[in-house]
């Protein structure tokens, strides 16, 4: 017995040993070992790469579910590191959580080079003026000159767009962005329109008309009642409402007092709110809307049962490919039906986003000297595309567009490399590829663009909000508004108690807010205009 | 004790004290050590500035974050859910594998007992995500089982995941399923210690078997009982993260926001990691004290605590 007590103790505390050596093992399944010397090309200063030998950058990828560390990947990457001298080493993250993974390796203080920040949407600080003011982030401007010319080259860097990555005259990121200003979209089932001898709806209320023709008219053809007239996503009170309902668009404003306004206060944002739950009321509106997984959200908008889009421009594009070969008539176009609002498409024109270097960057100089790569067209297009001649080709003579190789109808989804390591998207100087996707999203911009438009106030100003004293409140100030849309929507309270939740919302931070809020934009006016 | 008893005693033991040596070492290592990090809810720590900033050059802010907590607008109504899920899911969910462990033990057949038991705890195998898509799917307001099942009763359906009436009681149901037949078989287990004696004297003084289970099965499993109930009583405010997060939403924030889903909002999304630490120190103190609070009623009550 004893004996038995030894020989299991002594194994236990080796298995405990082991254990422990193997707790190295990090979230991202990599053993940190491997992940310390894959960053050490960056980040260990008392290890310079030697000369001629490429720079190791980590970059926090974000994957759309696309990146497979495949062959052809790899060739992209070598290309990359012949172009560049840097050996780039993704870490891929799911898209969804891509945000919280990047605040979590902030916390955790982990090493990684580069990332990209999503723009927050105009008015809305970035978290990119607060990791700045934290120091997580570094100053790009040093480099610039000497390896990042093109930063500066206007037809291909556009001015604004650099303004936006420039924080106290410093440029802290790469800007890029889409030729679609204004994302957030309407469109209508144009196939579904014709059989219900109806013309693209030009107001709301013949919106609306649709909607509930839609209802009761079994238009796919399956012998159930069961399409769903309007789709929102998550986001049942999108921009695209707010464009039409709202007296502002959306948009804060400048009373005639002077005062800062937040687009919530706007005198029209109780009637959006009681439209939106008359139709959710009426059954026009998906059900899940705030309750379904994004899969399941995926899976319902993929089956051929969605006759409108109140949501992100791709998605409609995105389900018909699902049913496109059994459907081949499906074709969605974008309105915008005449409200009692603004009617006008409020235009985003700050970039999408921003890729963005560490303070543990080790080779800053070769981050920019890669993104500046990124900005010709050589390494914009082996970005996107991959290889030519490997994975694509030009499809017209004046270099246009792209045919995928080996993929039939260009569908990206089924190249053997699309776009996996793009550092950005959709920069105006990168030809299309050829497919229904890109003649779709050609034909939302030519669109989008053709409606009467308005730029968001102070377009151009980046808030740095880090010691605002609302900082404290934000959180509870958005969590009154969400909810309390939400349930107006759903229908749970009247839309009479809006003017009892903005009372609230004032009370519990929203005057500090709109106090500090209207003081920066007005010391960012006076800079703006005394340059 | 004299310093030479202790070593004598180590000496002695010392093979003992080495098979508890991993425990210990794992939670010095991952529960103790890492308790420096409690100064950041103390501070205005920034992440960039790394350890220099939380040990060297600290910002100081003294209670700020507990007092931003306390006079937070949701305060009393995210503790009042957080409390409430709690104790909603401790008086459903501590009596349900005992009740389910003593349903099983009565089973006489031997191969149902062993696939009823084995059914019962595979629920514990499935992550959180799974079952809460589960949920959802069946919870589903247009095509779901249980909305088919209420409209051929006649009835109008109900949208339960987006209703505050309904909310906790779903929590709960799913928390019971998932975890109940995996505690079962502690139970199962301390049942097969009782002296089969004991239910044969049971039975020739005519006890049935309500009675018998009441005075024989029940307090040789009182010791258990309290132990688990003590340790249960630690989780207070850490009772279920995964499940909230996964199934609720901004309609049901009224019912089902709790301390941890406000962290993760505030903290993480927000980036306000010491505002999130110093909730979660005032919660784990929470705990601490309903611990020291419970032992200390176990003891009272005659049964045995943890200490």
């Amino acid at each position: 017995m004893k004996k038995s007590i030894k020989v299991m103790s002594l194994l236990l505390a080796l298995c405990f040993v082991v254990t422990l050596a193997a707790c190295g093992a990090n979230s991202d399944g990599k053993n940190a070992s491997q992940t310390t010397s894959a960053a050490q090309g960056s980040s260990d200063a008392t290890t310079a790469p030697a000369a001629n030998e490429p720079v190791k950058l980590t970059y926090l990828m974000e994957d759309w579910g696309t990146i497979k560390g495949s062959a052809d990947e790899k060739l992209v990457l070598e290309r990359i590191k012949e172009e560049t001298g840097v050996e780039l080493i993704p870490i891929a993250i799911p898209s969804e959580g891509y945000d919280d993974k990047v605040n979590l390796k902030f916390a955790a203080g982990e090493d990684f080079d580069l990332y990209r920040e999503a723009n927050a949407g105009s008015g809305k600080p970035w978290k990119v003026n607060e990791r700045y003011a934290d120091g997580l982030i570094k100053s790009l401007s040093p480099y610039i000159d000497e390896y990042g010319p093109l930063f500066k080259d206007e037809t291909v860097m556009p001015k604004d767009f650099l303004a936006s990555a420039t924080i106290d005259n410093n440029i802290v990121g790469m800007p890029y962005g889409q030729a679609l200003g204004s994302k957030y979209v309407i469109t209508v089932r144009k196939d579904w329109l014709n059989k219900l001898g109806l013309s693209e709806p030009a107001t709301i209320e013949e919106y609306q008309a649709f909607l509930e023709k839609v209802k009761e008219t079994d238009l796919n053809g399956n012998g159930q009642m069961d399409e769903v007239p309007l789709y929102t996503g998550g986001w049942v009170n999108g921009p695209q409402w707010k464009e039409i309902f709202l007296v502002h668009g959306g948009n804060d404003w400048i009373d005639e007092n002077g005062g800062y306004n937040a687009a919530i206060l706007d005198p029209n944002y109780k009637l959006m709110l009681k439209t939106l739950q008359d139709w959710y009321k009426k059954g026009l509106i998906w059900k899940e809307a705030y309750t379904a997984q994004p899969e399941q959200a995926r899976e319902m908008s993929a089956k051929n049962l969605v006759a409108s889009y109140g949501f992100w421009w791709s998605e409609p594009e995105y389900a018909a490919m699902n049913f496109r070969a059994s459907v081949p008539e499906v074709e969605n176009v974008v309105i915008l039906p005449k409200g009692p609002g603004l009617n006008k498409k409020l235009q985003e024109k700050r970039p999408f986003g921003l890729l963005l270097v560490t303070s543990k960057c080790k080779n800053p100089e070769k981050a920019v000297a890669l993104m500046n790569w990124a900005l010709t067209t050589d390494g914009a297009n082996t970005l996107t595309y991959g290889i030519e001649g490997v994975h694509w080709q030009y499809g017209d003579v004046e270099k246009k567009s792209v045919n995928l190789m080996g993929v039939v109808n260009n569908d990206a989804s089924k190249a053997k490399y699309y776009a996996q390591y793009a550092l950005f998207g959709g920069l105006p100087n990168i030809p299309f590829v050829n497919n229904i996707f890109n003649y779709y999203y050609s034909a939302v911009v030519k669109t989008v663009n053709s409606f009467p438009q308005e730029e968001f106030l102070g377009k151009d100003f980046v808030y740095n909000d880090a010691n605002w004293e609302s900082k404290k409140y934000i959180n509870d100030m958005e969590t009154l508004i969400k909810e309390n849309e939400q349930k107006i929507i759903m229908g749970q309270t009247s839309a009479d108690e809006w003017d009892n939740v903005i009372k609230k919302w004032r009370e519990i931070g929203g005057d500090i807010f709109l106090k500090e809020k209207g003081q920066a934009y007005k010391e960012l006016s006076a800079k703006a205009g005394a340059k | 004790m004299t310093k030479t008893n202790i070593w004598n005693i180590l000496k002695k033991y010392k093979m003992l004290y080495l098979l508890l040596l991993p425990g210990i070492l794992y939670f010095v290592v991952f529960s103790y050590l890492p308790m420096y990090g409690i100064v950041i809810s103390f501070q205005d720590y920034k992440p960039a500035t790394g350890l220099r900033g939380m040990l060297q050059n600290p910002e100081w802010v003294g209670l700020e974050h507990f007092t931003d907590f306390f006079n937070s607008y949701y305060f009393a109504r995210i503790l009042n859910n957080t409390l409430a899920i709690f104790f909603l899911k401790l008086l459903f969910g501590f009596p349900a594998p005992i009740i389910l462990a003593l349903l099983l033990n009565e089973l006489k057949n031997r191969v149902y007992k062993k696939v009823a038991q084995t059914i019962t705890y595979m629920p514990h195998f499935l992550s959180m995500v799974i079952i809460t898509s589960l949920v959802v799917t069946l919870l589903n307001p247009t095509n779901g089982v249980i909305y088919e099942i209420i409209k051929l009763l006649g009835k109008d359906p109900v949208f339960f995941l987006a209703d505050n009436r309904y909310i906790r009681s779903i929590l709960v149901v799913m928390s019971v399923w998932a975890s109940a037949g995996w505690g079962s078989i502690l139970y199962l287990a301390a049942f097969a210690g009782i002296n089969p004696e004991l239910y044969e004297n049971a039975q020739i003084e005519g006890a049935n078997k309500i009675q018998q289970i009441i005075y024989i099965t029940l307090p040789s499993i009182a010791f258990i009982i309290s132990i688990l109930l003590i340790l249960n009583m630690g989780s207070v405010l850490n009772y279920g993260f995964e499940d909230i997060l996964l199934l609720y939403s901004a309609p049901v924030y009224e019912k089902a926001d709790i301390i941890d889903t406000f962290i993760y909002r505030e903290g993480l999304l927000n980036s306000r990691y010491s505002y999130g630490a110093a909730i979660g120190l005032f919660k784990n103190a929470i705990g601490l004290v309903m611990v020291l609070l419970t032992n200390f009623l176990a003891k009272k009550l005659g049964n045995e605590g943890i200490w």
